[in-house]
């Protein structure tokens, strides 16, 4: 079979599969299937238990669910919604405070988790509804939560940041350096975007519905303790020469354990199984994609269509700049139906050497390949953070999410552009604690 | 036209010694001219590296360079290819090639579906930020990632602790200290740029403790299909490359050696002394457990020793 | 009949998740107790990493059953939004059919996996040599319980009135919000 139709069949089963609505995970694996067996037959049936095994059966990969438990056990907790509120004490006199709170909120937690939609989920279940109550836009309610969420995978710890060092064989330790700047940075952006939008708008609901004397807003910083806590504990296990990476997200998970079961008394076996349930459906769910993307991946190089794309990206002879371009647009076009583990695990190994000849840093290209991945979290068919919102918020329809997600989108677009510009953003953290690697 | 499948998970086209052997074999079986074309899918870019032996056994896969101790879950005898101070330099490699203990293995290999075409043996070193690894006390108490089972007991047995990483993983372990040493090939140490963490590095030179098996393999099914010409043309593009290989790793190691004493980095070499007493602590450990778990595994020791 | 079959399934498959979550926890520990032993007693460490790799992928695919169960596979709801409830059912239908033929192939390829495991008595290579066919067992076992899961939600979907009785399997919500409040039901 000639490379460019057998890629495009396996690219339309897929597509016809997923319309099915079937989970997303098994429709990836059963495209693969029918592929390999008709270039190899009822042989390889000896490979496909194999590849999804071993695709997964990683000591770095351990890190998902550890971050996923991380991330369970805040939100699965008070622990969520008091940081929620204690932001809420400082910044409600600002235009657009409980949206800044939000955001802010996001970011925090993204330091807690390596997860999008658990970050979406966690602060949006307070958020959504207090901005609604207060009489927040339902456009602006959900769009910055989905927005803000989408900053999990980028502020450290983050899953897709582990999936490319496994794929590529960079160290996740400065993957995860590198992503602190540019984490600071766009969320400083998102609440930019929020304060100009809502000033625009005339949104000043937030002072006239409560005021806080200084006494309440101190009062409401030590709870915010325990997450600075937790933070400082898994940075000091992941930078202090204690563990590596893999192993500090088993650490950092006990931690955050500990800390919430202590600080909230959750000792009745309802409330923590309720956290190690809602962490093992995460992971599972983000692990099975992952095993099904090997499968996926596997036979798009059996076939030799992923060698002919990488081929055919190489030899276009253009500007490095552009070639960027072409290849965060087809990142961007993957991101939009297919989580980011997945994108990561298909395509990174294509693009790594492909980035790496043309003299970008692989660490900066894993921030830019992050954000637009988080693009795809919020753009329809499949982003898992609009899934989220919309269980959150059944009420509110999925046209006010995409309204309110694009505003967002665009920043994040600027983002990539500001880091193209300024690549030191993502470069110059690691560069400067872990030294410079050519 | 025949295409075939090779895989392995080096780098591709960045010099590795590896990948180099199998682009060389792709190119002089295509000068043959005996129809036949070998794609290479280079850096994990298809199988797994676990993976490979599986396929290629079965015949899904044609060839790979593999490192034979990843099928030792399969194959227990393989562990005898990553066995410290079995090898000891690359002129005793070649007479190994050549040994008894070799042809033993070599039918471990044919009997599960496999051949090989070119013998590799790579070369390793250890590096610490402590102090030299010369003798065993020198590695007392120190964290250390080190690269094969059979040398992990040695080092355990000399009182180190093991981490186990990712090669990827190396560097930031050694710069945040969760690493005291390495123990990695001669060209990981280069391409890593451990020599920016490093205090001290023990190359190969003459009693070398780390060799590793990395032959280029061809599926016995896939090679049987294959008219004779064309097993010709795969059998002698095999020894041209293993010739190749013969002469590159050595060259590898100087590299290695002039790159740390570049950056600074005291580097030594294991006495014979040094080298008799690892031995002798390896007898104790990996030695032993592997006459404990292979069957006819001490004479198969006892062969690879005997070799001069 | 069919009633107690999706039930008996149903609470299978949360036996399962039980024993994925508590293969999670052993991970996690285990993970601590290997820094603390490594970097407190600088004691050297040999099962640990591979008790933790093969625990926590076990633990993935024995969960998955669950995780069906809960809808918390997440898929694309485009194309069932468009259309009327009738046709929607239909495309669940084939959905849950095309999910139940992927489960049967990789139950075949890994129970294929697991029998070469056992009987060559193949080991992992690594100091500890841990015997592969422990955690390649969860492979078969998960996609064992998968097809029995499928099965179950078929019945749900063309057994008139089953879903008012049962409407746990097709709980369309990610896995993140489960336990939140607002949980959409089927049929929407
Ligand atoms: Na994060
Ligand atoms: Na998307």
């Amino acid at each position: 079979m000639n490379v460019t139709v057998s890629g495009l069949l396996i690219i339309c089963a897929l597509f016809l599969l997923l319309a099915t609505g079937m989970p997303i995970a098994f429709a990836l694996g059963l495209a693969a299937f029918v592929a390999l067996f008709l270039q190899d037959g009822l042989q390889i049936f000896y490979i496909l238990g194999d590849t999804m095994f071993s695709g997964i059966a990683n000591l770095a990969y351990v890190s998902i669910p550890m971050f996923v438990l991380m991330g369970a056990a805040v939100a699965s907790s008070p622990a969520g919604a008091d940081l929620y509120t204690s932001l809420d004490r400082w910044l409600n006199r600002v235009p657009g405070g409980l949206v800044l709170s939000n955001i802010g909120a996001c970011a925090v937690f993204s330091g807690m988790t390596g997860s999008s939609p658990a970050t979406c989920a966690a602060i949006g279940k307070m958020g959504i509804p207090e901005m609604l109550r207060r009489g927040y836009p339902n456009s602006v309610a959900t769009g910055s939560i989905a927005a803000g969420g989408t900053l999990g995978i980028l502020i450290p710890p983050s899953v897709t940041l582990i999936v490319y060092g496994i794929a590529t064989e960079t160290s996740i330790g400065r993957l995860f350096m590198a992503g602190v700047f540019p984490g600071i940075m766009l969320t400083v952006m998102f609440m930019a975007w929020a304060i100009i939008d809502c000033k625009r708008k005339g949104y000043e609901f937030d002072a006239r519905f409560v005021r806080y004397t200084l006494k309440e807003r101190l009062a409401g910083l030590p709870r915010i303790l325990p997450f600075l806590l937790i933070i400082a504990g898994t940075l000091y296990v992941l930078y202090g020469g204690i563990a590596t990476p893999s192993e500090a997200a088993g650490a950092g998970a006990l931690l955050t354990l500990l800390v919430v079961i202590i600080a909230y008394r959750l000792f009745r076996f309802r409330a923590v199984s309720g956290i190690f349930g809602s962490a093992m459906r995460e992971s599972v769910m983000i692990m099975m994609i992952m095993a099904a993307a090997e499968l996926f991946a596997f036979a798009l190089s059996s076939l030799f269509v992923t060698q002919t794309v990488a081929a055919a990206i190489a030899d276009m002879d253009v500007n490095r700049w552009v070639l960027m371009a072409v290849i965060n647009v087809f990142l961007l076009v993957c991101g939009m139906f297919l989580p980011p583990v997945a994108v990561i695990v298909m395509t990174a190994p294509m693009l790594f050497p492909i980035i790496t000849q043309a003299g970008f840093d692989p660490y900066w290209f894993a921030i830019v390949l992050t954000i637009n991945m988080e693009v795809g979290l919020i753009t329809p068919p499949i982003g898992l953070n609009l899934f989220v919102i919309n269980a959150i918020a059944p009420t509110v329809p999925t046209r006010d999410i995409l309204w309110g997600s694009l505003p967002y989108v665009l920043v994040m677009f600027l983002a990539i552009l500001i880091l193209c510009i300024f690549p030191e953003i993502a470069t110059w953290l690691p560069n400067q604690m872990l030294g410079v690697v050519e | 036209q025949t295409v075939l499948k090779a895989s392995h998970q080096f780098p591709g086209g960045k010099g590795d010694i590896r990948d180099e052997m199998v682009q060389m074999i792709a190119r002089d079986v295509a000068a043959a001219d005996v129809d036949l074309e070998i794609q290479i899918f280079p850096g994990s870019s298809l199988y797994k590296p676990n993976d490979q032996w599986n396929a290629v056994t079965r015949g899904l896969l044609d060839m790979t360079s593999f490192p034979l101790d990843y099928a030792s879950g399969r194959h227990p005898e393989f562990s005898a290819t990553l066995m410290p101070g079995l090898v000891g330099n690359f002129d005793r490699a070649k007479r190994l090639n050549d040994s008894e203990f070799m042809t033993d293995i070599k039918k471990v290999i044919e009997d599960a579906g496999a051949m090989v075409i070119a013998d590799a043996w790579l070369s390793g070193a250890f590096a610490s930020k402590q102090g030299c690894i010369t003798s065993p006390d020198t590695l007392k108490g120190q964290v250390i990632r080190a690269a094969g089972p059979a040398f992990e007991e040695m080092l355990v047995a000399a009182g180190a602790s093991i981490s186990s990483m990712p090669s990827s993983e190396i560097y930031t372990g050694m710069q945040t200290g969760v690493l005291d040493a390495a123990n990695t090939s001669s060209a990981s140490f280069v391409s890593y740029r451990l020599f920016e963490h490093a205090k001290c590095l023990t190359a190969p030179g003459e009693n070398a403790l780390w060799f590793m098996y990395e032959p280029v393999l061809v599926s016995k099914k896939v090679f049987e299909r294959l008219t004779p010409e064309q097993q010709k043309a795969i059998l002698a593009a095999g020894e041209k490359a293993e010739a190749f290989f013969d002469e590159e790793v050595r060259k590898g190691d100087q590299l290695m050696v002039d790159t740390y004493k570049k950056a600074g980095v005291e580097v030594v070499e294991m006495s014979k002394e040094d080298y008799d007493a690892w031995l002798e602590l390896a007898k104790q450990s990996s030695y032993k457990n592997f006459a404990e778990k292979v069957e006819g595994g001490d004479a198969l020791i006892e062969k690879a020793l005997a070799v001069q | 009949m069919i009633k107690a079959y999706i039930r008996w399934i149903g609470n299978l498959s949360r036996l399962f998740a039980i024993l994925s979550t508590i293969l999670i926890i052993l991970a996690m520990l285990v993970v601590c107790q290997m820094i603390l032993m490594r970097y407190v007693f600088r004691v050297a460490t040999i099962w640990q990493t591979d008790f933790v790799v093969f625990s926590a992928t076990a633990a993935m695919f024995l969960g998955a059953p669950y995780v069906l169960l809960k809808g918390g596979h997440v898929g694309v709801d485009v194309i069932e939004l468009l259309l009327s409830d009738k046709s929607r059912a239909r495309l669940r239908l084939v959905g849950a059919m095309l999910g139940l033929i992927f489960c049967v192939i990789m139950l075949a390829a890994t129970w294929v996996q697991f029998h070469e495991a056992w009987a060559g008595n193949w080991k992992h290579s690594s100091v500890w040599a841990p015997p592969l066919w422990i955690p390649l067992l969860a492979l078969p076992a998960g996609f064992a319980m998968l097809c029995l899961q499928y099965v179950a939600q078929i019945l749900v979907l063309t057994t008139p009135g089953m879903h008012a009785v049962v409407h746990d399997p097709l709980a369309a919500v990610p896995a993140v919000s489960q336990n939140q409040s607002n949980v959409k039901e089927y049929p929407r």
